[in-house]
């Protein structure tokens, strides 16, 4: 697959994940891996560009299990730029559905 | 693989990104192991979960790169010339930059791979055993986009022209993509370059090539790749829509592939060639090898070589070839134009013309020419 189409997506759901609160990676990670096969390492990169680009901040919280937890926290642009990407991700999901003969539920 | 070997790993590939990145991935992981093994997965489930980290360095943004990664590797007699503004005599007004910058490398490699993005990239011999890189661009110094980087991984030689920091991807159209479909195959290649080339910009980039370096790949956007005088086993040039000139080249394996540029090629010889352009002209004189492929959308096809097996095929250009010595397979095929083929070997002389067919059309012929 494209890699810059698969980074997008890929950074689509981390996004999207987080909009319903924020998460530590470890539990961002398996929740993405438990939907599609891609090797967990692979979001770390992705986690960190979200933060280098301001669309999420993180915080450590001491853990039991271990090193303190690095959690995410979506940005107010972050919620901007996971809603316009969102909806550029349907437009053309919804043209390639149309384009492969899947119809659109 | 234990968790011990895998970290260990990790933090080796890490190494050259910097101590801030380094550190962070690491604690990442750390963390991750941390978790998983609270949840009581072993250390190898973790270790098949996180995946390859090749893979994941492959994620690293751009701005990640390490920005002076090139200083470890670089030569300490090298020489860096920047010049700019008044200072420079070339300059024609203020605010114009011309810099030159030369760094010459050591080491063996298993390939080299060069992207020149709108860069003009010249290839040719090494004197010596070192790969040796000019690179100069010209221009006003608050449009100049681009820089010069190098990297080496796995044994591979990695160098070319990238976006500096904090120029943003939306600043230019490079990526915009040209389709080009010839004879049903794809091909995709780059678009023009944005705000570069029109304001009296130019990048070059110069890299002589040592011999005994078996493979070279270079990739170019908007700009033109001439290469020269160098042996390999494998060469691949690409430009998305520039020229792609080749002059006493020897590769067994050689690839010229152009978005909408020309192709040519002189006194060049190789094993198994593939020249292909979406709409500019091929042109190959004084070649000699076994396979030779040529394609193209629009333009014209010219050849005047000493090949065995010949694939021509154009989609509404013409096509003329003249071959020299033993021929075994020749497959013509154009769309629209005219084909004219002249075949000279041993005792005989083929001469076969094709005016304009109104379909494809496309010959086979299996000869003796002794």
């Amino acid at each position: 697959m494209n890699t810059q189409f698969k980074k997008g997506a890929l950074e689509l759901c981390v996004l999207s994940q987080l909009v319903w609160g924020d998460k530590y990676g470890y539990e961002l990670t398996e929740r993405i891996s438990g939907e599609m096969s891609i090797a967990s390492g692979t979001l770390y990169p992705i986690l960190r560009k979200l933060k280098e680009d301001d669309y999420v901040t993180t915080y450590l919280v001491e853990s039991e299990s271990g090193p303190a937890r690095k959690y995410y926290k979506l940005t107010e642009k972050g919620k901007e730029y996971q809603t316009s990407v969102k909806q550029e991700w349907k437009v053309f999901i919804g043209a390639v559905n149309q384009l492969i003969g899947e119809q659109e539920g | 693989m234990t968790k011990q070997e895998y970290m260990q790993n990790l933090q080796e590939k890490l190494e050259r990104f910097g101590q801030e990145l380094q550190e962070e991935i690491l604690e990442d992981y750390r963390q991750h192991f941390a978790e998983g093994e609270n949840e009581g997965k072993s250390q190898e489930e973790i270790i098949e979960e996180l995946g390859n980290i090749e893979d994941m360095i492959r994620e690293l943004s751009e701005e990640d790169l390490p920005e002076e990664f090139s200083k470890r590797t670089l030569d300490p007699g090298s020489r860096t010339d920047v010049r700019e503004g008044a200072e420079a005599e070339h300059s024609r007004d203020a605010g114009n930059t011309e810099m030159n910058r030369s760094f010459s490398y050591s080491g063996f490699y298993k390939a080299i791979i060069l992207e020149g993005k709108a860069a003009n990239v010249t290839i040719a011999r090494s004197g010596d055993d070192r790969i040796h890189v000019e690179y100069e661009a010209k221009g006003v110094s608050s449009q100049l986009n681009y820089e010069y980087y190098q990297y080496e991984e796995d044994g591979t030689f990695y160098a070319g022209v990238r976006r500096k920091k904090g120029i943003r991807e939306e600043d230019d159209s490079e990526e915009k993509l040209v389709k080009v479909t010839l004879f049903g195959r794809t091909i995709i290649s780059y678009g023009n370059i944005g705000n570069f080339g029109g304001d009296g910009q130019s990048v070059n980039l110069t890299v002589k090539v040592p011999k005994g370096i078996p493979r070279l790949v270079i990739k170019v956007g908007s700009g033109n790749l001439n290469i020269s005088g160098v042996e390999l086993e494998s060469l691949e040039g690409n430009s998305g829509s520039g020229n792609v000139v080749l002059n006493e080249v020897v590769a067994d394996r050689l690839k010229a592939h152009t978005g909408s540029g020309n192709i040519t090629a002189e006194h060049t010889e190789f094993i198994s060639a593939g020249f292909d352009t979406g709409s500019g002209n091929v042109k190959a004189e004084k070649i000699k090898g076994r396979e030779l492929k040529c394609g193209t959308g629009s333009g014209n096809i010219e050849v005047d070589s000493a090949v065995a097996e010949y694939r021509l095929a154009t989609g509404s250009g013409s096509i003329r070839a003249r071959a020299v010595g033993a021929v075994e397979r020749v497959d013509l095929s154009s769309g629209s134009g005219s084909i004219r083929l002249e075949l000279e070997g041993g005792s005989g002389a083929w001469r076969l013309r094709f005016g304009a067919a109104p379909e494809a059309f496309m010959w086979h012929g299996k000869m003796r020419t002794a």
